[in-house]
C-alpha cells in the first residue's frame, strides 16, 4: 500500500520524487480534460491510482473503437464527493468537421466557388446580394442537440457576412479578425449544416478556413430536486437510489442519437429488489429506450425503440455487473445482461421527444419506474459493440475499486491480476 | 591532454538528500526513518518485555533484523523516540504501560511494509514540553482505527492545533481552539496508512490536506486569543484522554510557515513510505 499512490494526480510530486521512485500518470488528453472538471468540482484532484483507472479506462475505450459512441456517460465511482461524480465524462461530442466540399448556392450575380486545396472560398463577381453566394458544409448536425463552433478565417473576412447553423441560428462572427466562436442549437432550413453566407459587394475576394471545429455539446446531468445526497454515495460502489424519489436527469434527449443508432449502459453495483427501469426513457410511448428489470425474477423486458414491450428475457443484470442494450438497425436490437446477448429483431419507430433518466423512466416528461439499486456507471450515445463497453466498464471498475481499496496504482497491472487481489480482499486478505 | 586509457569516468552522483536536508529547520522530527543523511543517531530506545532491558536502534536497525532480535521471541515496547531535529526534544514515555508496541512477538510491526508505532487506544501517548508558539506546520504518517481518537495536539490544552479521527471516513483539524469543517470529501479508509499536513500560521494561511489533497478545512466560529502551545502531545489529546488506536511512522513539526515547500514535504514523505 502506498502513499504515493494516494497523493491527488495532480500534485507537484505524484509522478515521482527524486532517488526515491516513480509511477506513471494519466496521459490521455480527454482523461485529463475529465479529471480536471472532476477536480474542480471536488475540491481536489482524484488519487493518481483512480486517476490512472479512469485512464486506462479512456484509453482502452478509444482502442476499442467506443468512446466515440459514448456521449452522456458520467463514471458514478471514484470521484471524491457526489458533485465530482456527477461530472460529465465527456462535455463534448467527437470532431465533427472534416475538409469537405460544400454546396454553394448563388444569387444575385454572385459567383462562388471552393477551392478544396485550401480550403478556400472566393466569389469573383460583384453582385447586389449582401449575402451570397451562400457556402453550405453538410455536418450532419441535428437541431436537437447544440454544438459549439470555433475557428478562424483568413484573408477578405469582413466579406463574410455571417455565420449559421441552419438558417436560423447565427454564431458569433468577428468580421476584423476571422474569428468563429459561440455554442448554438441549429434551427430553421438546413439545420444540419454550417453556413456561411459570402458578402458579394466586392469582387475578386477569398477567404479560408485556418481552423474549424465543430463538437456536440454534451449536458452535465441533473440530480433531480438534490434528491441524491452525499449519504447515497460511495467512491467504490456508486450512487444508490431510494426506489422511489431520486433520479437524474441525463440531460441528454432520447432523439439524440439517431433512430437506429442508439445505446444505453449501466453497471450495477448493486441489485434493486423491485421491478424498475435503471436508466430510459419513453415508458410505453413511441420510440421507447428502456428495458425493465425484474431484480427479484431475473426477467428483463426492452423496448429499443418501440412502444411495444418485448417478450422477457429470462436474466437480469447481477450485483456487479455490465447491463446495457443498443439498436444497430431499423430491425436490429441487442441486449447484454452478464455478459450474454440477446438479439431481436423487432422494427424500430421513430424516438420518443424527452430526456433519458437516471435510476428512472421517463414518462413523457414524469420519472417513473425508480430504481432502487446501486449504479457505478451509465452511458447514453450511439450504437456500439456492447461486449467492447461491457470489457471497458467492467476493467473501469475493477480498477477503481482496486485502487481505493488496496490503495495501490493500478497502472500496468492486466485485469486478471486486479480481479484475483480484489477477490482475495473480498475474502478477507490484504497485500500486506 | 593526457591519454584517458579507455577509463570510464562517472561522475559522483548526489546523494538523495533526507527531508531535513531539503527542508531543514524542523522544531521536532521523529521518524522509524532516518531524515537526514547526516543523522547516525539511533531513532528509537525500546525495552523488551522479556527482562525490561532497553537499547537503542538506528533505522536501518529497526528493519534489518537487530531489533526483532533483541527482542527475542517477545514484544518491545519504544521508551524514547528520537527527535532528529537536532534540538533534542525526544519523545520519551518512562511509564512503561504508556509505551507504543514496535515488536510483537518477536516481529518487527509493520504498516504497509514498514516498521510502525503501535498506539494501544487506552492509554499510550508522548508529552514533549518546550517553547512552542500558536503558529505551526506539521506532517505526519498514521493509520487510525476508531473515530474520535487523537493523533496530534498542543502539549497541555486540547486543541490549539490538532487533528483527531472525526468518523470514519473524515479527519478533523482543529487551528486555535477552532472547529474545522468536516471534510466535505472522504479522503479516509479506517486503518489505512495516511499522510496529515496542519499549516496554520494565520486566519488567512489556515488549511489542512490528507495525502497531498486539500481538505477542505473551513473555519467555523470566531477566532479566541492566540495561545501557546507548549509543546506536543503524540497519540492522544492534550487533556491526556481520547488516546490513538493506531499507528504511528512519522511526525515532523515546523515552527515556520512551510506552505511554500508543502509538496516538498509531502512528495519526500510519499515517497520515503511507499
Amino acid at each position: 500500500m502506498s502513499l504515493a499512490a494516494k497523493l491527488p494526480y495532480d500534485h507537484a510530486y505524484a509522478g515521482g520524487f527524486p532517488g526515491l521512485g516513480a509511477q506513471p500518470l494519466p496521459q490521455d488528453a480527454d482523461c485529463l480534460d475529465y479529471l480536471g472538471r472532476m477536480a474542480v468540482a471536488d475540491g481536489a484532484g482524484v488519487e493518481v491510482s483512480v486517476a490512472n483507472a479512469v485512464d486506462a479506462f479512456i484509453s482502452g475505450a478509444k482502442d476499442a473503437g467506443v468512446w466515440d459512441s459514448i456521449r452522456a456517460s458520467c463514471v458514478l465511482a471514484g470521484a471524491r464527493t457526489l458533485a465530482g461524480a456527477l461530472v460529465p465524462l465527456r462535455d463534448y461530442g467527437p470532431e465533427l468537421w472534416t475538409e469537405q466540399s460544400p454546396e454553394i448556392v448563388n444569387d444575385a450575380s454572385s459567383c462562388g466557388s471552393w477551392d478544396a486545396a485550401t480550403l478556400t472560398m472566393t466569389n469573383s463577381c460583384v453582385g447586389s446580394s449582401g449575402a451570397h453566394p451562400l457556402f453550405q458544409f453538410n455536418m450532419g448536425l441535428s437541431a436537437a442537440k447544440s454544438y459549439t463552433v470555433l475557428g478562424r478565417l483568413s484573408g477578405d473576412t469582413s466579406h463574410i457576412h455571417s455565420v449559421w447553423l441552419g438558417t436560423a441560428t447565427q454564431l458569433s462572427y468577428d468580421k476584423a479578425t476571422g474569428v468563429i466562436s459561440g455554442t448554438a442549437t441549429p434551427s430553421g432550413a438546413a439545420s444540419s449544416k454550417l453556413l456561411f453566407y459570402y458578402n458579394t459587394t466586392a469582387a475578386p475576394t477569398a477567404v479560408t478556413i485556418e481552423s474549424l471545429s465543430v463538437r456536440e455539446v454534451i449536458a452535465a446531468p441533473t440530480n433531480v430536486a438534490n434528491g441524491f445526497v452525499e449519504g447515497d454515495y460511495s467512491r467504490t460502489a456508486g450512487l444508490t437510489g431510494d426506489g422511489a424519489t431520486t433520479y437524474l436527469d441525463s440531460g441528454r434527449n432520447n432523439n439524440a442519437d439517431p433512430q437506429d443508432s442508439v445505446h444505453h449502459s449501466i453497471w450495477v453495483s448493486a441489485q434493486g429488489l423491485a421491478v424498475s427501469v435503471p436508466i430510459g426513457a419513453g415508458f410505453n410511448l413511441t420510440g421507447a429506450t428502456r428495458c425493465a428489470v425484474s431484480f427479484g425474477t431475473s426477467v428483463v423486458t426492452p423496448r429499443i425503440r418501440e412502444s411495444a414491450a418485448q417478450p422477457g428475457i429470462s436474466d437480469a443484470p447481477l450485483s456487479g455487473s455490465f447491463f446495457g442494450y443498443r439498436r444497430s438497425a431499423a430491425a436490429a436490437s441487442l441486449t447484454r445482461i452478464n455478459g450474454s446477448d440477446y438479439a431481436r429483431t423487432t422494427t424500430s419507430e421513430v424516438p420518443f421527444d424527452g430526456n433519458v433518466f437516471v435510476f428512472a423512466d421517463n414518462n413523457n416528461g414524469s420519472p417513473t419506474a425508480y430504481t432502487g439499486a446501486t449504479l457505478a456507471f451509465y452511458s447514453i450515445g450511439t450504437s456500439l459493440s456492447l461486449e467492447d463497453l461491457d470489457t471497458s466498464v467492467t476493467d473501469l471498475m475493477n480498477r477503481i475499486r482496486f485502487a481505493l481499496v488496496t490503495g495501490e496504482n493500478p497502472a500496468g497491472l492486466d485485469p486478471a491480476t486486479i480481479d484475483y487481489v480484489l477477490r482475495g480482499y473480498d475474502a478477507g486478505g490484504t497485500l500486506a | 591532454m593526457a591519454p584517458m586509457n579507455n577509463r570510464l569516468l562517472v561522475a559522483n552522483q548526489p546523494a538523495v538528500g533526507g527531508l531535513l536536508d531539503l527542508v531543514p529547520g524542523a522544531a521536532a522530527a521523529y521518524s522509524l526513518r532516518s531524515l537526514s543523511n547526516t543523522y547516525t543517531d539511533p531513532v528509537v530506545t525500546v525495552r523488551r518485555s522479556s527482562d525490561d532491558t532497553e537499547d537503542s536502534f538506528t533505522a536501518t536497525e529497526v528493519s534489518d533484523g537487530t531489533l526483532a532480535a533483541f527482542c527475542g521471541v517477545g514484544d518491545g515496547f519504544v521508551k524514547q523516540w528520537w527527535d532528529q531535529s537536532g534540538n533534542t526534544r525526544h519523545a520519551i514515555q518512562t511509564t512503561t504501560t504508556y509505551q507504543p508496541q514496535i515488536v510483537s512477538g518477536g516481529a518487527v510491526t509493520l504498516k504497509d511494509g514498514k516498521p510502525a508505532l503501535q498506539f494501544d487506544g487506552v492509554n499510550d501517548r508522548y508529552k514533549v514540553g518546550f517553547t512552542l508558539g500558536a503558529y505551526i506546520s506539521m506532517f505526519s504518517v498514521v493509520s487510525v482505527n476508531a473515530t474520535n481518537d487523537f493523533i496530534f495536539d498542543s502539549y497541555d490544552t486540547a486543541n490549539i492545533n490538532s487533528v483527531y479521527l472525526a468518523s470514519s471516513e473524515s479527519f478533523r483539524f482543529l487551528m486555535n481552539l477552532i472547529s474545522g469543517g468536516a471534510m466535505p470529501y472522504r479522503p479516509y479508509t479506517l486503518a489505512s496508512q495516511a499522510l496529515l499536513s496542519m499549516i496554520h500560521f494565520s486566519d488567512d494561511i489556515r488549511n489542512a490536506w490528507v495525502n497531498g489533497s486539500d481538505s477542505g478545512y473551513t473555519l467555523a466560529g470566531s477566532h479566541p486569543t492566540v495561545a501557546p502551545m507548549n509543546g506536543i502531545t503524540i497519540g492522544c489529546a492534550g487533556s491526556d484522554n481520547l488516546f490513538l488506536d493506531g499507528t504511528y511512522q512519522e511526525l515532523i513539526v515546523y515552527e515556520t510557515d512551510q506552505t511554500a515547500n508543502r509538496e516538498l514535504i509531502e512528495g519526500n514523505i510519499s515517497w520515503g513510505w511507499s
